[in-house]
C-alpha cells in the first residue's frame, strides 16, 4: 500500500475515533430529546418567537464541548422533534465554533484581541446563520415537523413506530432505539461518506496551500481560508495551536479567524449529513452565508488589526492558561474511542445495507412494471 | 533522549516535592549574572533537544500515545520552570520573550500531537506535521541567535 493511500486510512480513522464517542453521546441525547422533547415545555421555550430561543440556543451550544461532526444527530433530533430550523442551524454552528476550552486555548497562543474577536464572531455568526435558515431555510409551504416522525426524512427503513408509553423506562428504550436504529444508520451512512471525501482532501491537499493561502491578506486568500476551512475537517482546540503557529510567522489575523470559525463550524461530513437529512436548500444557505459572514468578519478584523499587529503575551501566563483550556476539554480514552468508531462504522455498515436494499427494491419494481408496461 | 534533562524541576512545578523558588535556587546555583544567563541558554538547548525527538517520533508514525503524552508534558513543565526562573532575573539578563513564546508555542503543538491517536501510537496530520517542522526550525534559529548574542 502507497504511503499516501496509508496516510488517507489514518486519517480516516483519525476523525472517526476523534468524533465516534461524541456522535455516539448526541445519537443517545438526540433519541431521548425525540422522545420527551415533544411533550415537553422546553419546546416551546425553544419555539417561542422572537430572539430568546435563537439566543439560548447559541449560549447552550458555546458550552458544550462538541465538534462539528459531533452535533449532527443533535440538531437532526431537535429538528424532527419540531424545534424552528433558526434555533437549530443556530445550535448546530454555535456548538462547534465556540467552547471554553477554545477561548481559553485562543487567549493563551492568539492574544487577547483576535480572542475578542473570535469570541464576538463565535457568538453573532451562528445568530446570523439561524436568521438565514429561519428565512429562507425552510422550503416554501413547508415548516419543520410539529411533531416527531416516524423516520428521518425518507431515509429510513426500519418502520419503527414511536411507543405511546407513559412509563418513563419504555419511552427511555423507545428514545433509543429510534436513536440508534432509524437516526444513527442514515447519519453513520452520510457521514462515512463525508469522511471519506474529508480523508481524500487532507491527504492529497498539498499541505503547502493552507500555509501559503492563511499568509494573505487579499481577499482571494480570504475566500480561499474560507473554503479550505469549511472542507477540512478542523477542530477548535486542536487547530488553535496550527493557527498560532502560522500568525507567529505572519499570516493576516483575519485570515486567521476565517480559517478558524469556517473550518470548526462545518465539513465535508457535517455537510453531507445535513444536505440529506435536513434538506439541500438549507446547506447550500448555510455554508454560503458561512463562508460569507466569515469572510467580512475577516476583512474587518484585518481593518482593525493591520498593519504591525503583535499581540502582547506573558509566556508563563500563557503556558497556564494552556493548561487550563486544556483541562476544560474532555479527553475520551482510547478504548473508549475506539468502541465507539467500531460502533459508528457497524451503524454505517447498517445504513450502507439498508440503502442497497433499497435500491434493489426500487429496481425490482421499475423492471417489474416495466415489464408490465411493455409485455403487450 | 532525555540526558541533561532533569525531572525535578517537573515534580517541582506539579507542586509535588519543594517549590518553584527551591528549585529556582538550585538551577540558577552557578555564581555571577552571566553564568546564569548561560544556564538559561543550556536549559532552552535541552528543551530544545527534547522537542526535536518528540517531532521525529512524531513523524515515524509508530511514536506509543502514552509515552509521547508524558514527555510533551515535561517539556511543558521543564519550560514552565525555565520561564519562571527567567522571571526573576534582572531585565537585561532575560531570555528574549519571542524565543519564550515560540516555545510556548511548540509546547502546544506538542500537545496537539499527543492528542493524535490512532489506536495506541501517534499518527499526526501531514499540516500539524508541518507546522511541527517548521515551529521546530523556528526554535533552532531563535537558539542560534541566542548563542551568538551570548558569545
Amino acid at each position: 500500500m502507497s504511503i499516501a493511500w496509508q496516510q488517507f486510512a489514518a486519517t480516516v480513522w483519525q476523525i472517526f475515533s476523534e468524533s465516534a464517542f461524541w456522535v455516539i453521546a448526541s445519537l443517545i441525547i438526540g433519541g431521548l430529546v425525540r422522545e420527551f422533547l415533544p411533550s415537553s415545555r422546553f419546546r416551546e421555550l425553544l419555539n417561542r418567537r422572537g430572539q430568546g430561543a435563537m439566543l439560548g440556543a447559541i449560549l447552550f451550544g458555546a458550552l458544550l464541548p462538541i465538534c462539528s461532526c459531533g452535533v449532527i444527530p443533535l440538531a437532526i433530533s431537535l429538528y424532527r422533534s419540531g424545534v424552528r430550523l433558526g434555533p437549530v442551524m443556530a445550535f448546530a454552528a454555535a456548538t462547534p465554533i465556540i467552547n471554553p476550552a477554545a477561548v481559553f486555548l485562543s487567549l493563551a497562543l492568539l492574544g487577547p484581541q483576535i480572542t475578542v474577536a473570535y469570541v464576538i464572531l463565535g457568538l453573532t455568526l451562528p445568530y446570523l446563520l439561524g436568521i438565514v435558515a429561519e428565512r429562507w431555510g425552510a422550503p416554501a409551504g413547508t415548516a419543520a415537523p410539529t411533531t416527531a416522525p416516524d423516520c428521518c426524512g425518507g431515509d429510513c427503513e426500519s418502520g419503527l413506530s414511536p411507543v405511546p408509553a407513559d412509563r418513563a423506562m419504555t419511552r427511555i428504550a423507545a428514545g433509543l432505539r429510534w436513536g440508534f436504529a432509524d437516526l444513527g444508520p442514515t447519519i453513520a451512512f452520510y457521514m462515512t461518506l463525508g469522511v471519506l471525501l474529508a480523508g481524500l482532501i487532507a491527504v492529497f491537499l498539498p499541505p503547502s496551500w493552507v500555509d501559503s493561502y492563511l499568509r494573505e491578506s487579499s481577499g482571494t486568500a480570504l475566500l480561499a481560508a474560507g473554503v479550505l476551512g469549511a472542507s477540512i475537517y478542523v477542530c477548535a482546540v486542536a487547530h488553535i495551536p496550527l493557527v498560532a503557529s502560522l500568525l507567529a510567522t505572519g499570516a493576516a489575523p483575519g485570515i486567521s479567524i476565517v480559517f478558524l470559525v469556517t473550518g470548526t463550524a462545518t465539513n465535508l461530513p457535517e455537510l453531507v449529513a445535513l444536505y440529506n437529512t435536513i434538506g439541500k436548500r438549507i446547506v447550500v444557505l448555510y455554508a454560503v452565508s458561512l463562508i460569507v459572514g466569515a469572510m467580512l468578519a475577516g476583512v474587518a478584523v484585518n481593518a482593525w488589526l493591520l498593519p504591525g499587529f503583535e499581540p502582547v503575551f506573558d509566556p508563563v501566563r500563557s503556558l497556564d492558561l494552556l493548561d487550563t483550556g486544556e483541562r476544560l476539554q474532555p479527553t475520551v480514552g482510547v478504548a473508549l474511542g475506539q468502541a465507539s468508531a467500531f460502533g459508528l462504522i457497524a451503524l454505517a455498515v447498517i445504513g450502507s445495507w439498508r440503502r442497497g436494499a433499497a435500491w434493489l427494491r426500487r429496481r425490482a419494481v421499475a423492471d417489474s412494471s416495466g415489464d408490465g408496461c411493455c409485455s403487450g | 533522549m532525555l540526558a541533561g534533562l532533569s525531572w525535578q524541576p517537573v515534580v517541582a512545578a506539579q507542586g509535588e516535592v519543594g517549590t518553584a523558588t527551591e528549585v529556582q535556587t538550585e538551577s540558577s546555583g552557578e555564581p555571577g549574572s552571566l553564568n546564569r544567563a548561560a544556564g538559561g541558554l543550556e536549559r532552552l538547548e535541552n528543551l530544545h533537544l527534547l522537542s526535536e525527538a518528540l517531532v521525529d517520533r512524531a513523524s515515524s508514525g509508530s511514536a506509543p500515545a502514552h509515552e509521547f503524552r508524558i514527555e510533551a508534558r515535561m517539556y511543558r513543565e521543564l519550560l514552565r520552570q525555565v520561564m519562571l526562573d527567567n522571571r526573576d532575573r534582572a531585565i537585561g539578563e532575560q531570555m528574549p520573550q519571542p524565543m519564550l513564546l515560540d516555545m510556548v508555542r511548540m509546547s502546544a503543538l506538542l500537545h496537539s500531537a499527543a492528542e493524535c491517536k490512532t489506536g495506541r501510537v501517534i499518527v499526526c496530520p501531514t499540516d500539524l506535521m508541518q507546522q511541527l517542522r517548521s515551529q521546530q526550525s523556528r526554535v533552532a534559529q531563535g537558539l542560534e541567535m541566542l548563542r551568538m548574542m551570548s558569545r
